[in-house]
Formats: structure tokens, C-alpha cells, sequence
């Protein structure tokens, strides 16, 4: 029996067991009991880490945009052609994959046969086949994936607000890439990535449902039988500056209204005991100051500026942070003189302690319907993992956020100095 | 997992899942009524304008303060579609009592919030406040005229509008904007006292109180009258002879390629396990013919997949395409139904197709939304089975019911959305 380190939260009644295996990759087990399943292994290697090395190479390797989510769909096939899709329906697992900014995860949920599916995914994940005809063959089904987000609009306002916000961080590139870009993709490319960002030692396991994390620990004995050498990734970031970009973007689609985010560049903190609590600190903020209670989204909704589609969210990432404001909104510039005037305002003077308080116990609430949720569980828990934290510990963090602090934090990351909107127009609303 | 269910009156029933499993409470009110196009925006515009306020908290933000005392409860108003019947829901989400650190009693104090939202609305003079009415009916006409927005999902409601025209299941259930704009605070009024006087009412609850507890917090709280009210009927259309195909045009660089079959499968009739099981093997399971076939095999699309409509009977599959593909994508969907019709079903599929069902049923459980859903979609048929006796029932089908399923789909409309000109 190995020793796992057990840790428990009385505020959210939950916990989970910790323990590195031998082959080097972190284990978590959350116990949970719901009738499926979620076991998500993820690799912190996103769309944002495109150039890099290791301690062993000569040489950098600069990436085309779209690696890492190419990578991610090329993972499923094996050296005879067959799909990771084939070898789960045979457990009636359900499977899936994303890659986001900062990192591809692989999971399944199921509801029989958890140490089957759990090695199914090990192996998959840990064995990399690529060759120029299946990378040939995957470039058709993604340009297909990009055709649809050239069509979403959604993705584009925010992706144009990105490119608004930064001027060389890789965050504002597409996550899958363009048709040119993933054109340049070669076998020995996606091979570096793994070889450099599918070591174990990089990666996380995180289990969250019926099962024992001697269980868990057993398939990974099993599966994972070599032990993962000890490498250290350099990623390179380009300079970003403090400043935005540019302050304004705008595209134009077949949508019937405009589409408007409003966003304002943040500096990351470099400790992430720090970043935890400007996060803790920010959702508190974004309810005060944009939450659906408050004077500033009832006023708004009123005068008919704003309808219900409207949201604040604070996002940081251990290497980008940004307040977001989104909103359909016919008067996309008098929004954005809006909240720039609401957030100077509540910079200057804070709101009461007594809605202080109140916004607090909204954000306490919201992350308890969380824990109802394997998957949301097991996300968030890798999130907080990779920024540094404990998912666990999140809610007696957010309690001991006062009320001087959250102002403090308002006043530091939320610059209207550093503020700027991407709009998406209706096509007909354009000048010719 | 199983259902609890109590008439509480005449046309008014509770239905109750009680479970330790959630730190939450779910409960919602369904107010069946059948889906016309003269009442749907009506009912539409209803649920938009009660939750601008009730008596006791008039303003939207007097309303949304209320819910952030009590834990941030989650109150929602808003009208779905089951089959042919247009379902008003008022829906409530909180912690589960024992997670107040003050011990406040957080459902009963939610579904008191629940009375005055559905009984007790905000009027002046007697009628709907003109403010909010306007202010709604604007953006109620900006959501519908967003529903471009997303193509997949127009492609799909058109086709499905195009398909079932003159049925009442080609009815917008969120409403069309002339009906909209036509409404007066007046005329709501009446709607609303109509929807309360003669909906068909269906409450659901998941969560740790029992169904005891439940049904005297309805007294209290939610004591609707007794009404002659059965659910609206849905009524499976023909099977077509033949099939048509429209082509529509918008500034958009994908094709999307929408196909609505028509069968004779539905929840009422019992017969349903087949179809939920042929499904899963043409286009519902990522291991499906379509997925493997259409996408991985010929790369001529990032998503191809089925779904079934249990209680109309429908079969749509929806797919993103290039336009120069349009014909061989078609011809892909239907060389591989007839491949099924052929009867060339392979055990190993056939039982893959039962795992994965399996396990999506038994995943229901672990969603107090979902848990809701899936009875809420059942109710209307008489029949109030659990997952586990959708998987029992699905565990009997065989290969032979498969092919008969496959053999008995109609192709009726194909529908390409396709750019009119370079996006």
C-alpha cells in the first residue's frame, strides 16, 4: 500500500488524496460518490507555449499557431490506425479532449469498468504515433473545426479583444490556428511536443468519483512502468508590455446585434499564493461591481442599454490576467464609457461593507454548486493545481478576503488606463 | 433515483427525487400548455416580464438582492419545448439548507419568493407595468432575431420549421416577433391568467428533503387551484413518400448540412428503446457511423451526429461542411443508413452501442438538472420510467429491431445553409 496524503475542507465537506507515483506523475484522487466517474489527464502545454526547449536541447523550437490542439486530436490514433474512440466503446466510457490556453487534457467519465478506461487513457496519452499521411488526413477534419469558429462570432469578439489587449503574448492567437498555419505542422514537430511536454513530470492526474486512490495508484503502477526523466522546460514569452495594444477592434458578421467585450489588462502576479487571492479577491469585485443585484447592471438594464446578456469575469492565467466585460449592446462605446466611469467611481469609493459582505456569501454559494459536478470539480481543481493552489482550500481562502484587501485589489488590477473593446457588428450596420 | 409522485389536485401533481448525492436543491414548476403560434409568444414574453418584479420586491434589483440573501438562489423563468406542448418553467437552484452558516431555512424562504414570482407579479393600476412590458418585448425581438447568431443551431430549427410546417411542432416556443411586438400590458394579462387558470401543472424537486416535506411546502407555498387539465397531445406526422431539399443562403464560410427524417418512434408508444439504441449506433456515440465514417474516414467534416425527438418522432442529423461537399456528404449519411437497412450490424457495434447508452443513462443520475429534465420529458407520455429501466428496456432490443428501426426512417427535408457570397 502507498501512502497517499490525505486532504479534507470541513466549509465544502470534500477531500482528496495526493501522491506522486514512481514514474513521476502527481495523482489525485477526489472521492466522490455519484454513479459516473471523471478522470482527466492533463499536460500543462497550451496554444500559449510556443517556443521552447529543455535543459537537453540545443535549440528552441518555435511552433506555428494550432499545435497544441493538433496535437490533442492526433494523440487518439495508434500506430495500426485505430482510435481511442474504438478501444473506449468498448467500455461505454464517454471520452473527449480540449486544449486551452495553458494546457490539453484528455478524460472520460463512465460508469463500469473504471480501472479498464483508466488504462486506456494512460496508454493512449503516453504513446504518440504520428506519421506525414495521418497528419495529412487530420488537417482536413480541422480546417473544418476553424471553418465553424470563423463563423462564430463569439469567438471572434473575444479573440479580437485579446489581440486588442496584447501586442506579442501568444494568448492572442486562435487556439486551433488557421488553415495556413496548421498547414506547416510535420510528424517531428508533434513529436518535440511530447517528447518535451508529455513527460509525466509535466503532467496530472485527476480523478474524481466512486473509486480508491489505491485503485488509481495500482493502473498507474501498471501502466506507467518507466520512470520519467527529469527535464527542465524553458518557455520563452515575448516582451509584453504593460500598455494595451491598441484600444479598439471590429469585425462584421450575419448576427443581429452587436457583440461587445470590454476588457482591462492585468499584470499576473509572480507568486501564486498571491495570484489565488487576487482571483478570490476579483470574483468578489466582478459580482459588486457587475452582478445582476447591483446598481450598475439594474440602471443599465433600465435606460435598455444592456439586456441580460451581460457578464464581468476576471481571468488570469499564471503568464496573462484581464478583467472581461461581455455584453450584446447596441451602444457598444456609451457601454464602454459605462464601466469605465463605474469602475473609476468604485475605485474612489468603495461599495459598503454590508454589500460587501452579501457579495461575498454569493461567491461562497456559486463555488458550492460547483461540488456537484465530478467534471466541474476535476477542471477546476487542474486549475487551481496549475496556477499554484488548492482547489480545497478556495472557500476558507475567500473568507478571510476583507474588505480593505478587495478594494486594495480593485484599485491595482482593475485600470481603466489599460482598457480596451472589440465589437462585433452586425453586417448590415456596415458602412460601405 | 427513483420517482416520487403525488396529485396533489385535480391536474396538479409534485414529483419528487430525493437523494443525498447533491449540496443542492433543484426545483422547478411546469405549466403545460399546447404549443400554438397564438398563444407561444404570449407565454414567451410572460416569463421575461414576471421577473422584473412581484409585490413585494417590484424592481428586478429589490428581486435579485432578495436572492443573494438567501444563498444566491438561482430563480429563472423561462418557456421550453416537449413535443408539441410549450412548458412554461419557473425553475429555483440553491445550497442545500444545511450549508447556510446562519441555519436559514433557504427553500422555504425560495419557494416563498417562488409564490410571489408566479402569483404575485409587480402591476400598476392592475396591469403589467407599460415600462417593463416595452422594455422586454425589445429584448425579447433581440434574442429572437439572435437566434442567427449560432448557425448550427438555426440550420437545425429551420429545417425543422420547413419540415413540420402547418403542425404545431414547426412553432417557435420562444415566440416570432410580430406576435411580440402586437402584445400589450393588457393582453398579457390575460395570457398570464389564462396560462395559471388552465395549464396542466407539473413540479419537480431533487434533493435531500423528502417528498413529505415537499408536498407541505407546496401547500403552503404553491397552491395551485384544481383544474380539468390533461397534457397536450403530440402528434407523430406521416412518414413522407418522398423527400425535398432547400437551400438557403447567408454570409457564412461553412455549409451546414441539416437532414430531417421522420419515424414512427416515440416515448408514448413504448417503442422508443429501439430507436434511442439505432441511434447510437448511426450518429448519437462518437464511435457511430456517421463520427468514424463521415469525419474520421472521409475527413469531410469536424462534426456529424443524429438525434432523436422522442415525443414527435423526428431523426435530425447535422453536420458543418465545405460547400463543394454538399452532395457527397449527403450521399455519406445515406450510404451509411443504407448499410444498417442492409442489416450489416456487427455484434461488437451493437453491444458498444449498449455500453455507451448505458452509461449515458446511469450519468443522468448525477445531475439534479438533468434528473429533472429526463422525468420532465417522460411525464406527458403516462410513463415515469427511471434510467435504469430505459437501460433494462434498451438491454432486450436486438440486432433484428435495430435494422427494422433503420429500415423505417423517412428522409423528409434536407437543408444546406450555405454562403450567398464570400464571407
Amino acid at each position: 500500500m502507498k501512502e497517499f496524503q490525505k486532504v479534507c475542507d470541513s466549509t465544502v465537506g470534500e477531500s482528496y488524496f495526493y501522491r506522486i507515483h514512481e514514474s513521476g506523475l502527481p495523482l489525485y484522487v477526489i472521492p466522490k460518490k455519484h454513479s459516473a466517474t471523471f478522470a482527466m489527464f492533463g499536460t500543462q502545454y497550451g496554444s500559449i507555449d510556443c517556443k521552447f526547449k529543455t535543459d537537453k536541447d540545443a535549440d528552441y523550437l518555435e511552433l506555428p499557431d494550432g499545435v497544441a490542439h493538433f496535437l490533442e486530436h492526433k494523440m487518439f490514433e495508434d500506430e495500426n490506425g485505430v482510435d481511442a474512440f474504438t478501444r473506449y466503446a468498448e467500455t461505454g466510457a464517454s471520452a473527449n479532449a480540449f486544449t486551452s490556453f495553458d494546457r490539453t487534457c484528455y478524460l472520460f467519465s463512465c460508469t463500469e469498468g473504471f480501472d479498464q478506461n483508466l488504462e486506456i487513457l494512460l496508454d493512449f496519452v503516453s504513446h504518440p504515433y504520428f506519421t506525414a499521411e495521418t497528419v495529412k488526413k487530420e488537417q482536413g477534419i480541422i480546417g473544418e473545426e476553424i471553418a465553424m469558429y470563423d463563423d462564430n462570432p463569439g469567438w471572434c469578439v473575444f479573440f479580437n479583444l485579446l489581440k486588442c489587449l496584447y501586442k506579442n503574448h501568444p494568448i492572442r492567437q486562435s487556439i486551433v490556428g488557421t488553415r495556413d498555419s496548421i498547414a506547416q505542422i510535420t510528424p517531428e514537430m508533434l513529436y518535440r511536443c511530447t517528447d518535451t511536454f508529455y513527460n509525466l513530470r509535466n503532467m496530472v492526474l485527476i480523478v474524481c468519483g466512486d473509486v480508491t486512490p489505491d485503485q488509481v495508484n495500482a493502473v498507474c503502477d501498471k501502466m506507467l512502468t518507466k520512470e520519467a526523466p527529469v527535464v527542465n522546460i524553458e518557455r520563452v514569452f515575448p516582451e509584453e508590455p504593460e500598455e494595451i495594444n491598441m484600444p479598439y477592434a471590429e469585425d462584421f458578421f450575419e448576427i443581429s446585434q452587436p457583440m461587445v467585450e470590454i476588457g482591462f489588462k492585468d499584470i499576473p502576479a509572480e507568486d501564486p499564493e498571491e495570484r489565488i487571492r487576487i482571483s478570490a479577491a476579483n470574483a468578489i469585485n466582478m459580482q459588486l461591481l457587475f452582478g445582476k443585484s447591483g446598481e450598475f447592471y439594474n440602471r443599465l438594464y433600465e435606460s435598455g442599454l444592456i439586456s441580460d446578456k451581460f457578464g464581468g469575469a476576471y481571468a488570469q492565467e499564471r503568464t496573462a490576467a484581464f478583467t472581461e466585460v461581455s455584453a450584446l449592446c447596441n451602444d457598444p462605446h456609451a457601454l464602454k464609457n459605462a464601466v469605465c466611469a463605474e469602475i473609476e467611481k468604485r475605485r474612489e469609493s468603495y461599495f459598503t461593507p454590508e454589500e460587501f459582505e452579501i457579495a461575498k456569501r454569493v461567491v461562497y454559494a456559486n463555488n458550492l454548486f460547483n461540488f456537484d459536478s465530478t467534471d466541474d470539480i476535476a477542471n477546476t481543481f487542474m486549475t487551481f493545481w496549475q496556477n499554484g493552489g488548492d482547489y480545497l482550500s478556495y472557500s476558507s481562502c475567500l473568507s478571510k478576503i476583507g474588505y480593505e484587501e478587495a478594494w486594495e485589489v480593485l484599485r491595482r488590477t482593475v485600470r481603466t488606463d489599460r482598457c480596451a473593446m472589440s465589437v462585433v457588428y452586425p453586417k448590415e450596420g456596415k458602412d460601405e | 433515483m427513483n420517482l416520487c409522485r403525488t396529485q396533489l389536485k385535480q391536474g396538479v401533481a409534485l414529483n419528487t427525487v430525493t437523494t443525498d448525492r447533491f449540496k443542492t436543491a433543484f426545483f422547478t414548476v411546469n405549466l403545460f400548455v399546447p404549443l400554438q403560434k397564438e398563444t407561444a409568444s404570449a407565454y414567451s414574453l410572460l416569463t421575461d416580464v414576471l421577473m422584473r418584479g412581484t409585490e413585494s420586491y417590484p424592481t428586478m434589483q429589490a428581486l435579485n438582492q432578495k436572492q443573494d440573501m438567501l444563498y444566491s438562489l438561482g430563480l429563472g423563468a423561462f418557456v421550453q419545448k416537449k413535443g408539441e406542448a410549450q412548458v412554461v418553467t419557473f425553475e429555483l437552484t440553491a445550497i442545500d439548507d444545511s450549508f447556510a452558516f446562519d441555519g436559514m431555512a433557504i427553500l422555504a424562504e425560495g419557494m416563498k419568493l417562488m409564490q410571489e414570482l408566479i402569483f404575485r407579479p409587480y402591476l400598476e393600476n392592475g396591469l403589467f407595468k407599460a415600462d417593463y412590458v416595452e422594455q422586454e418585448k425589445k429584448n425579447l425581438c433581440d434574442d429572437i432575431r439572435g437566434r442567427i447568431n449560432n448557425k448550427t443551431a438555426y440550420a437545425r430549427s429551420r429545417c425543422v420549421e420547413i419540415m413540420c410546417e402547418g403542425e404545431p411542432y414547426a412553432v417557435d416556443h420562444g415566440g416570432n416577433v410580430e406576435d411580440v411586438e402586437a402584445l400589450t400590458p393588457a393582453s398579457l394579462l390575460e395570457a398570464y391568467r389564462n396560462l395559471l387558470a388552465s395549464a396542466r401543472v407539473e413540479m419537480f424537486y431533487v434533493g435531500r428533503k423528502s417528498g413529505e416535506e415537499l408536498a407541505a411546502l407546496c401547500s403552503t407555498y404553491l397552491d395551485f387551484d384544481p383544474r380539468d387539465a390533461a397534457f397536450p397531445v403530440t402528434v407523430p406526422g406521416a412518414l413522407p413518400e418522398n423527400s425535398r431539399t432547400v437551400t438557403e443562403q447567408m454570409r457564412i464560410s461553412q455549409c451546414k448540412l441539416t437532414m430531417g427524417f421522420r419515424t414512427e418512434y416515440v416515448l408514448q408508444n413504448g417503442n422508443f428503446p429501439s430507436m434511442a439504441l439505432f441511434n447510437e449506433i448511426f450518429g448519437g456515440a462518437p464511435t457511430s457511423r456517421l463520427f468514424m465514417n463521415v469525419r474520421e474516414k472521409q475527413s469531410l467534416c469536424y462534426y456529424c451526429s443524429s438525434f432523436p425527438d422522442g415525443l414527435k418522432g423526428l431523426l435530425m442529423v447535422v453536420s458543418g461542411i465545405e460547400q463543394k461537399n454538399k452532395e457527397k456528404t449527403l450521399n455519406a449519411v445515406l450510404e451509411q443508413l443504407e448499410d444498417l437497412k442492409q442489416g450489416n450490424v456487427s455484434d461488437e457495434e451493437l453491444e458498444n452501442a449498449r455500453r455507451s447508452l448505458r452509461n449515458g443513462y446511469r450519468e443522468i443520475t448525477d445531475s439534479p438538472a438533468a434528473i429533472a429534465s429526463w422525468y420532465l420529458g417522460r411525464i406527458s407520455t403516462g410513463r415515469y420510467d427511471s434510467p435504469e429501466d430505459a437501460i433494462a428496456a434498451m438491454e432486450q432490443i436486438t440486432k433484428e429491431d435495430v435494422v427494422t428501426v433503420a429500415n423505417s426512417v423517412r428522409l423528409d427535408t434536407v437543408y444546406f445553409l450555405e454562403g450567398g457570397e464570400q464571407a
